[in-house]
């Protein structure tokens, strides 16, 4: 056999599979750009995180942002961390975008440590101390669930490319957005037990999710149909 | 030119081929299909110029699966070739890390030019004896076993094409074959 033989046997099976690509293969509904996903994303999940929070915390023991600037800082960081790395994730999953894409939320992320970081210094000894609050860990698990759980849904109908870094992003936002709701239950002071508590939970839970990323994730399974005869 | 070094043109042309394919159109599709192979082929072998020419054709078949289950992803508005040559990139990667895991747990064959000269290693029953024992072993395996091993092990198919070929799923093919191997492996150790 000449050793042109299998290679040009192989170019016919390439062609076999066109044909059955292009047999199998009827309308498709276009991803919207990632931003577009991303606000939907939100707009989805916003209100079943109020919906947790109104269930877990008592109305009148919420602490709405109005006074503080630097507990208004630390909202709006952790709200656009949540945004940057929704949008991140589902940028992640498309061929062809940016990598640097991935680095987005750094930026709101950093500014989110550096509010509640200023508002230990601020607060010191008098502060709110660290407790114990494991409550504080389940409560953003809980609240970032649905959020969660809505962007695998939305992250499975494209390309796995990095599935650690998009399911560790997408665990990013979810668990952002839940800090940010669940951050209402805490008096402005409590910025120790937030760094603590809270930040601690969004790593978990961004570690976790990058962590089961590749199971999660997965190219989906082609089954080519047979081309029609003649 | 695009970041590739593609014209202009070919991206335009496959972007429109592309954007009616995603609107059901079979045949501009498949147009698109045969026109990015030749494309695909050359990518692979520059990034990869040791690959031998099956292995390049694997990672070309790889790509239009890949291409096929991702193509709502890809936005009309949006350049063609850079979504296209990220999936290539990707499945080459995969292809690399596949290649490292089997090298890891493959033994490589080593041709011996003595024959031993131990009494057991020149008996008469020879490769011929054993190769009939081995087709009778596999001869008696249930029909799903057989399939996998005679597919997999004889005809030397991949497992993904040899799931194409049978309709199974890769996951029953392989565990078929590890069943198929315990028991031809039994089989042999009574003869």
């Amino acid at each position: 056999m000449s050793s042109s033989e299998p290679r040009f046997e192989r170019e016919h099976e390439t062609e076999a599979l066109i044909r059955q690509l292009a047999a199998g293969a009827g309308a498709v509904r276009v991803l919207a750009a990632p931003w577009r996903r991303a606000a939907m994303w939100g707009a989805l999940s916003i209100p079943i995180a109020g919906a947790m929070l109104a269930a877990v915390a008592h109305r009148d023991r919420l602490f709405l942002p109005d006074s503080d600037p630097r507990f208004l800082l630390e909202e709006a960081a952790s709200l656009a961390t949540a945004a940057a790395a929704a949008v991140a994730a589902l940028a992640s999953i498309v061929p062809g975008y940016r990598r640097a894409w991935m680095l987005a939320p750094l930026l709101p992320f950093g500014v989110w440590l550096a509010a509640i970081g200023a508002g230990c210094l601020h607060a010191g000894a008098t502060s709110t101390g660290i407790g114990r609050d494991w409550s504080c860990v389940s409560a953003i698990a809980a609240t970032g669930a649905a959020p969660a759980a809505l962007m695998a849904a939305m992250l499975r109908r494209g390309a796995p490319l990095a599935p650690f870094w998009s399911a560790a992003l997408g665990g990013l936002a979810s668990a952002a957005l839940g800090n940010s709701v669940m951050r209402l239950a805490h008096p402005p002071d409590a910025s120790v037990l937030v760094l603590v508590w809270h930040v601690g939970a969004v790593c978990l839970l961004t570690a976790t999710l990058g962590g089961v990323g590749r199971r999660l994730l997965r190219w989906p399974a082609v089954h080519p149909a047979r081309p029609p005869a003649g | 030119m695009t970041s590739d070094g593609e014209p202009l043109e070919l991206d335009d042309r496959w972007r429109g081929l592309m954007r009616a394919a995603q609107c059901g159109d079979a045949e501009a599709y498949a147009e698109l299909l045969q026109q990015a192979v030749p494309w695909i082929r050359r990518v692979v072998r520059r990034r990869r110029g040791r690959l031998r020419p099956e292995d390049v054709e694997d990672v070309v078949q790889d790509v239009l699966l890949a291409v096929h289950a991702v193509r709502a992803t890809y936005d009309p508005e949006r350049p063609f070739l850079p979504w296209l040559l990220a999936i290539v990139r990707h499945r080459l990667v995969d292809q690399a890390r596949r290649d490292v895991r089997r090298a890891a747990h493959e033994c490589p064959g080593v041709d011996l030019d003595v024959t031993f000269a131990a009494r057991g290693a020149n008996l008469v029953r020879g490769a011929s004896a054993d190769a009939a024992i081995l087709r009778q072993a596999i001869a008696h395996l249930p029909a799903g076993q057989r399939r996998a091993i005679e597919l997999l092990k004889i005809e030397g198919l991949s497992l993904k094409e040899a799931a194409r070929a049978t309709g199974a799923s890769v996951g029953a093919l392989k565990v078929a074959t590890y069943r198929a191997m315990t028991a031809l492996r039994k089989a042999l150790a009574n003869e």
